[in-house]
């Protein structure tokens, strides 16, 4: 037994230790590693990022018709933004015939430089087909589904998938091409990008491939930009950039310290309240949740594409309720359970028995809500559901698993004074009292 | 048995329709929820100030002109942080928007000789309505899945119950905003998904006590509504424990957070309040409702076969 609590100690020892310092953040020779908070990227509305300004071009339509495609371009910038991670940007409507577009961008994001930003969501997107007469057979509004793949010589291309009229056309297009022997062109708002003979006989499957040409084809970055710009849309307008500036966070400069401060004494206010009520697994709970918090932040800091808003935190919250609820009916049940005269070790083991079913019950129920919401949600609600999917998947593990094996260890170690898990006397000790013998 | 919680249920379900009504009757008096710029969009302009400036000047050379600093948002621009970006949900209505850029910068010129404007500038809301649709959408479909879950581990109308508690606290808490015309901007989604997660959770641990005790204890011996009522009584220490801490915690930020951040954990301490509330007064019994209502129909039904025998 006694072995068994000092690798246990040890173990708990090295994790504070790797703890500090993935939170304090060191360096050695080269590897230089940030404070784990700073790695986390941040939402516009905490840390702030790249706005723009685009002009529409209104030339030669009715205010109608161009209201409709200004609408229709909000939304394809929308997608784009989307596909690269960027959930949280904003898209909105300035003045008529403006688009103002705000981007957080942090050293996470997908791409750094606004400039690149702009080029890549505001290119057209207009793909063409076309045969060796220039006429043009078929369009990108026939793609259904545009993706990254890679050719037979491993360079990296970009699929497209037809809806039936497409898959119709490009046959058509191929076998014209076969059969005379010229070949197919392919353009990029007006720009040929690649062109090719077709060899083995005519494509009715509805597949196709663009190959960046060249020795080495596309880099993945670029067969990956121009697969969203394809499946989001052509852009109906054309966009004249005005303005491109920084900007602080959108809550306000000082949210974030705030926030944090907040924050902080909550937590510290929730942990005096588990420590004066639940004692010794009170502080069990706390050691737990600290943990969870810890975990939280390194999911955080390496899964770069998730941005932490305040709906983000909101979500975050919601975990700790969640992980804190799961710590109670477990303490609860215990002392249930303990009344009823059992031991402390018994009445332990069957309190998180117990427990359980309430709490898989009640946290699948959750995990639900937030897959459908991280699945259908669109901006800042797909962050919510995604934050509280890993907040309740990291509490139940901490909640029970980390607060299971910590409570068996300090049973283990012999505490056994009552007094420090409960307030409430079990039956068995009351009788043994009133025997005068010992407890 | 005495019943403690569920002996006045009509009184409950009367009281959290009041409340509801009040909410439908602000609404009206107030011609609608009280929305922020995120949704409503408004006017921006950027001022270069020339050098870094402080948002409180700002806000006293806003409210100098007429325009509400609280529903204003004032962000730092430029690669120096010299340009303020501010947005104003609606403009003073004696002044057009030429002569309150002038007034705004002649207010500011005595600490920022050097500020100077582009002009004023409408703008669409952040949130547009599709987000909007989008997350309500998202709550239906989430709330269905949840009904079906509860419906495959407990029975069918224990997940009608929580969906309703769940309707019923988003209600609440919508009719709170309309009565205390809280400014509502895109974080008031944000807080109706975190009461959906945790109303459920709420109720679920109610409803699993119950179901242990439906199987401990047999019908005859106590009335479903008796055992309910004693599920209720059992869990609520974890019931007050958990609340607590959820809500001492929100306190906290609400009280040391900035306004956007009062603005979201407003209405969630309404809902935190609402979805233990609901758990006990409104799930539960609309789950025994139709349960005992179930049981007399299945209880009339043996009685025809066994006269025919």
């Amino acid at each position: 037994m006694k072995k068994r609590y000092t690798v246990a100690l040890v173990v708990l020892a090295a994790l504070g230790l790797i703890v500090g310092f993935l939170m304090a953040g060191f360096s050695v020779d080269i590897y230089d590693f940030k404070p784990l908070p700073q790695q986390i990227s941040l939402g516009l509305d905490l840390t702030g990022g790249a706005y723009a300004v685009l002009q529409a071009d209104s030339t030669g339509m009715d205010p109608g018709e161009f209201g409709a495609k200004l609408n229709t371009t909000l939304g394809v910038l929308r997608k784009r933004l989307d596909e690269k991670g960027f959930l949280e940007a904003t898209v909105v409507k300035e003045g008529s015939d403006r688009i103002r577009i705000e981007v957080p961008i942090n050293e996470t994001s997908q791409i750094k430089d606004p400039d690149a930003i702009l080029s890549f969501i505001t290119q057209g997107g207009f793909l063409e087909f076309k045969n060796a007469a220039g006429e043009t057979k078929l369009t990108g509004a026939n793609v259904i589904q545009a993706y990254v793949s890679m050719n037979e010589k491993s360079q990296y291309v970009t699929a497209l998938k037809f809806d039936n009229e497409g898959a119709e056309l490009f046959g058509k297009l191929t076998e014209e091409a076969y059969n005379n022997g010229t070949y197919i062109v392919m353009t990029l708002d007006g720009k040929t990008i690649s062109s090719a003979s077709v060899e083995k006989g005519p494509i009715y499957g509805g597949n196709a491939i663009i190959e960046g040409g060249g020795t080495n084809g596309f880099t993945r970055e670029e067969a990956e930009n121009l697969a969203i710009q394809i499946q989001s849309g052509a852009l109906p307008l054309t966009l004249h950039e005005i303005e491109n500036r920084s900007m602080s966070a959108s809550l306000g400069q000082d949210a974030l310290q705030k926030s944090l401060f907040a924050g902080l004494v909550g937590i510290i206010m929730l942990f005096l309240f588990m420590f004066i009520y639940y004692r010794l697994p009170g502080v069990v709970a706390c050691i737990a949740l600290t943990l969870y918090i810890f975990i939280i932040l390194l999911v955080l800091a390496l899964i770069k594409s998730i941005q932490l808003t305040l709906p983000g935190i909101a979500g975050i919250i919601l975990g700790i309720g969640m992980a804190v609820d799961a710590n109670v009916l477990i303490f609860e049940r215990f002392k249930e359970e303990f009344a009823s005269g059992k031991t402390l070790r018994a009445s332990m083991n069957s309190g998180f028995h117990k427990a359980m079913s309430t709490i898989i019950d009640s946290n699948l129920t959750t995990v639900i809500a937030g897959g459908v919401i991280a699945f259908f949600g669109v901006g800042t609600v797909k962050g919510f559901g995604i934050t509280l999917i890993i907040s309740i998947a990291v509490s139940m593990f901490t909640a029970i698993t980390v607060t299971r094996w910590l409570l068996n260890l300090v049973l283990d170690m012999n505490v056994k004074n009552v007094k420090f898990y409960t307030i409430r006397k079990s039956k068995a000790q009351l009788a043994a009292e009133k025997e005068g013998g010992l407890a | 048995m005495k019943l403690w919680f569920l002996n006045k249920t009509k009184f409950f379900v009367i009281f959290s329709c009041l409340v509801v009504l009040a909410g439908v009757i602000a609404y009206f008096a107030y011609g609608g929820l009280n929305l922020g710029i995120d949704f409503t969009g408004g006017s921006i302009f950027t001022v270069e100030m020339g050098s870094p400036f402080d948002d409180a000047d700002i806000n006293a050379a806003l409210k100098a002109n007429g325009v509400d600093p609280g529903s204003a948002q004032i962000i730092h621009g430029g690669a120096n942080n010299e340009s303020a970006i501010i947005r104003m949900k609606e403009l003073p209505l004696e002044t057009d928007a030429v002569s309150l850029r002038q007034s705004i910068l002649d207010s500011l010129s005595s600490k920022y000789p050097s500020a100077s404007a582009g002009e004023i500038n409408n703008v669409g809301g952040v949130t547009s309505s599709e987000i909007v649709m989008n997350a309500f959408l998202s709550i239906v479909i989430a709330s269905a899945l949840m009904m079906i879950y509860i419906w495959i581990r407990f029975t069918f109308y224990s997940g009608i119950g929580a969906v309703i508690a769940l309707v019923h606290d988003i209600l609440i808490m919508t009719a709170f905003v309309c009565i205390a015309r809280v400014e509502l901007n895109s974080s008031y989604i944000a807080a109706c998904l975190t009461i959906l997660g945790y109303s459920i959770n709420d109720t679920i641990v109610v409803f699993d006590r119950i179901r242990e005790n439906n199987k401990r204890y047999d019908t005859r011996q106590l009335t479903r509504w008796q055992i309910a009522d004693m599920s209720i009584r059992e869990t609520l220490p974890r019931t007050i424990n958990t609340s607590l801490t959820v809500l001492i915690t929100t306190l906290a930020v609400y009280i040391f957070g900035v306004q956007s951040i009062k603005d979201f954990t407003l209405p969630l301490l309404v809902g935190l309040v609402s979805g233990t509330y609901s758990s006990i007064f409104i799930a539960t019994p609309v789950w025994m409702v139709f349960e005992v209502w179930r049981d007399k129909r299945m209880q009339f039904k043996p009685a025809v076969q066994k006269s025919k025998a």
